[in-house]
């Protein structure tokens, strides 16, 4: 059973780098301890992360959302909902998440479990600041995050 | 009778470029290209660290990370007179390499191919007859009847979910398409295999980079990443027979499969030789640095300049006749500027979306219009490679010619789409054997003591002038791409990219002149208006890539009553 947790978005547009930010705030806390977990700031995607969603049975995705809320809102998709979620995405990317997880799907190695934890992004213009309600409730998605992969330790212990 | 039709977006699976083409007694009569998402990526560099700006730069793009990291660095050391050492040259030529491969692999199967491959024609073929053909063209190991069964199966069972994923929103059945069933089940085959390969070929980039997307190990002065035989940590014998291994895997299927994919889909295809040239204007900065003099020194692939298909003719690239044309685009400042004078502040004067066709008489594009001393280039494998077939390069020439004899064409048949796609899979035959070359040199230099790989004498700013400016050129896949920065008191002052999209894909000057995709659309027969898959063939070719930045998920209604707020 490996788990990976998948930060993605674009550090150079403020709120969208959330993710990332997730992402690169864990990996030092748990990478390299053991072989079956894994934390990566996916960046902007591509095909370079299909090895690792290939890899991974269950998949923690973590991304800024745009669902017309207070920005800042904390949310969280799982099972079914995953598929709608990314079938009408926006996204400038060449291969974006939904054809990610399709492919692999393709290719008989989509991960069993995947769940999506977002956060509402206020701004998203070129620039390296996050904007204040996103920054204020950082702690609280990477909390979600963190509690998914201490429930992964303790089931895999 | 006139129609305009558009291809909004028209990057295969995602982005954000549009073609508006007006059409007349089924050929295209005139095209506009235009970008409808700003980037400006630009502004943030300014009043940063210049040893910072690779980090952020790398950022620009979702799919090719590496190639902003070098431009970056390059120009970085090109400002401050920076030579790094032997070693880190021929790194960053093994992860520019392997990146090219990895890119011109993914280019060709999973964004290109489905152009002229009918995947829904593919349940029909005969896995027998298949597995003939398969064994007819090269020695590769898959190639049984059960093989081909098997894939077939899997499409087959794939597409009854109703979902085709990676094969939607494509104009299958369309009378452009061309290959007998057996030919389009080999190439599906072909698109599966690629898709766990370039898994192997990029793990390059973590071995090299630390990490990969997005590797670490740049820095200004030559890599972070260091060399010490006896250590886990470090370059060492253990890595480098590990990335010799995955570059071995991709020249094997480069070798056995992508070029002879391409000369068996090509005889069916060529009418697309002469289709699709445009300007026939190709420039390339040139690449691979393979001396110990270091870049911009004895370049593997010769820089240059081909004006008018005149390939008794290559100019030099002379960096100040570089300007980017603004007279179509949305930006304020209008004029024409050097990249070292350029400003990126937008200006949208387009119609309010939704709409039905962009204003080309006026501004129509966040895409800029570069231009070289004047006049539009093509940039990208295409030009690469003309540019040394012209020069009498000792690798590209045979390949080139024996390419063009099975063909039975001569070296004008690439000036077009189909000369386009054959020319990236000459380049990743070249490079996936050249890439061999560099990891063994770099592995015989770590043999003979030399573990340098980092020049730290000007790292510090109270090292530098209080002015420099430098550029950074790097032959990216898809083509030239520049980096110039402006450094004052230590700090960025200016910076812009000129990426090979914006040569591409870039609108008309002030004089009117088309950028190289509207230019190569006109005169392409277009069989149904409605189904454009002529107008996805010659940009496809290109590789287009206006792919650079945003990244929301944007559904709602729907989606808003499943999540869960927490």
């Amino acid at each position: 059973m490996n788990l990976l947790v998948l930060g993605i978005g674009n550090l150079v547009m403020n709120d969208d780098a959330a993710g990332v930010l997730v992402a690169q705030e864990l990996a030092p806390k748990y990478n390299n301890k053991r072989d079956d977990l894994l934390v990566l700031d996916g960046g902007t995607l591509g095909l370079d992360l299909l090895g690792y969603i290939d890899w991974a049975d269950r998949l923690v995705l973590v991304d800024a959302v745009e669902l017309e809320m207070e920005p800042g809102t904390v949310v969280k998709l799982e099972g079914e909902d995953i598929d709608v979620a990314f079938e009408s995405k926006l996204s400038a990317h060449q291969m974006g998440m939904k054809d990610m997880l399709l492919t692999s799907e393709l290719m008989g190695q989509r991960p069993s479990e995947i769940v999506f934890y977002g956060i509402q992004s206020g701004t998203i213009d070129m620039d390296m600041e996050l904007s204040e309600p996103v920054k204020k409730n950082m702690p609280k998605l990477t909390k979600h995050v963190e509690s998914e992969i201490q429930r992964f330790l303790s089931e895999n212990s | 009778m006139a129609e305009r039709i558009v291809v909004d977006p028209i990057t295969r699976i995602e982005g954000h470029l549009r073609i508006e083409a007006k059409v007349e007694n089924g050929k295209i009569v005139d095209a506009w290209s235009s970008g409808t998402m700003f980037r400006g990526i630009e502004k943030i560099l300014q009043g940063r660290d210049p040893r910072d700006a690779w980090y952020i730069t790398q950022r620009f793009c979702g799919v090719c990370t590496t190639v902003h990291s070098i431009a970056s660095i390059r120009a970085v050391e090109n400002a401050l007179g920076i030579q790094i050492p032997y070693n880190a040259e021929l790194i960053r030529n093994i992860i520019m390499g392997s990146q090219a491969v990895q890119d011109h692999i993914i280019h060709f199967y999973h964004l290109h191919a489905l152009d002229w491959v009918d995947i829904t024609s593919a349940l029909k073929a005969d896995p027998k007859k298949t597995a003939a053909l398969q064994q007819s063209i090269s020695d590769w190991k898959y190639s049984s009847e059960d093989y081909f069964k098997s894939v077939q199966d899997r499409i087959a069972a794939f597409a009854s979910t109703g979902r085709l994923g990676p094969f939607a929103n494509a104009y299958w059945g369309h009378s452009a398409y061309k290959l007998p069933p057996e030919a389009n089940l080999m190439a599906t085959a072909h698109y599966l295999q690629a898709l766990e390969l370039q898994k192997e070929i990029i793990k390059t980039h973590a071995v090299l980079g630390s990490k990969n997307p997005h590797p670490q190990t740049f820095l200004v002065g030559g890599m972070s990443i260091p060399i010490d035989p006896n250590s886990q940590n470090a370059i060492n014998a253990d890595k480098i027979a590990m990335i010799l291994e995955y570059n071995k895997l991709a020249k094997e299927f480069v070798e056995k499969v992508y070029i002879p994919d391409v000369l068996a889909v090509a005889p069916f295809y060529l009418d697309w030789a002469g289709i699709g040239a445009g300007h026939k204007n190709y420039m390339s900065y040139g690449e691979y640095p393979e001396s110990q003099k270091g870049y911009p020194n004895d370049l593997w692939l010769p820089g240059g300049i081909i004006k008018g298909g005149d390939l008794s003719n290559v100019i030099e690239v002379d960096q100040a006749k570089i300007a980017e044309d603004c007279a179509h685009s949305w930006y304020m400042d209008k004029s024409s500027k050097h990249p070292y004078d350029g400003q990126s502040d937008k200006n949208y004067t387009g119609p309010m979306p939704p709409y039905d066709y962009l204003d080309v008489d006026k501004d129509y594009s966040f895409v800029k219009a570069p231009r070289y001393d004047g006049e539009p280039m093509e940039v990208g494998p295409l030009s690469r490679m003309l540019i040394a077939y012209a020069k009498g390069h000792k690798e590209v020439v045979p390949v080139v010619d024996a390419v063009l004899g099975k063909l039975g064409a001569g070296p004008a048949a690439l000036f077009s789409t189909l000369g386009r796609t054959a020319a990236r899979a000459i380049e990743t035959l070249v490079t996936s054997q050249r890439n061999e070359k560099w990891i063994m040199a770099l592995a015989a230099n770590i043999k003979a003591g030399d573990y340098q790989i980092h020049s730290g004498e000007k790292w510090e700013p109270a090292t530098w002038p209080a002015n420099a400016k430098g550029y950074g050129w790097h032959e990216a896949p898809r083509g030239a791409l520049g980096h110039w920065i402006v450094i004052e008191n230590g700090a960025i002052k200016n910076y812009q990219a000129v990426v090979p999209s914006t040569w591409n894909a870039g609108p008309m000057d002030k004089g009117d002149v088309h950028g190289p995709y509207e230019q190569s659309l006109i005169g392409t027969p277009i069989a149904d208006p409605d189904k454009p898959l002529e107008i996805l063939r010659t940009i496809h070719s290109f590789d287009p890539c206006l792919a650079c930045a945003i990244h929301v998920y944007d559904e709602k209604g729907e989606l808003r009553s499943k999540v869960k707020v927490l």
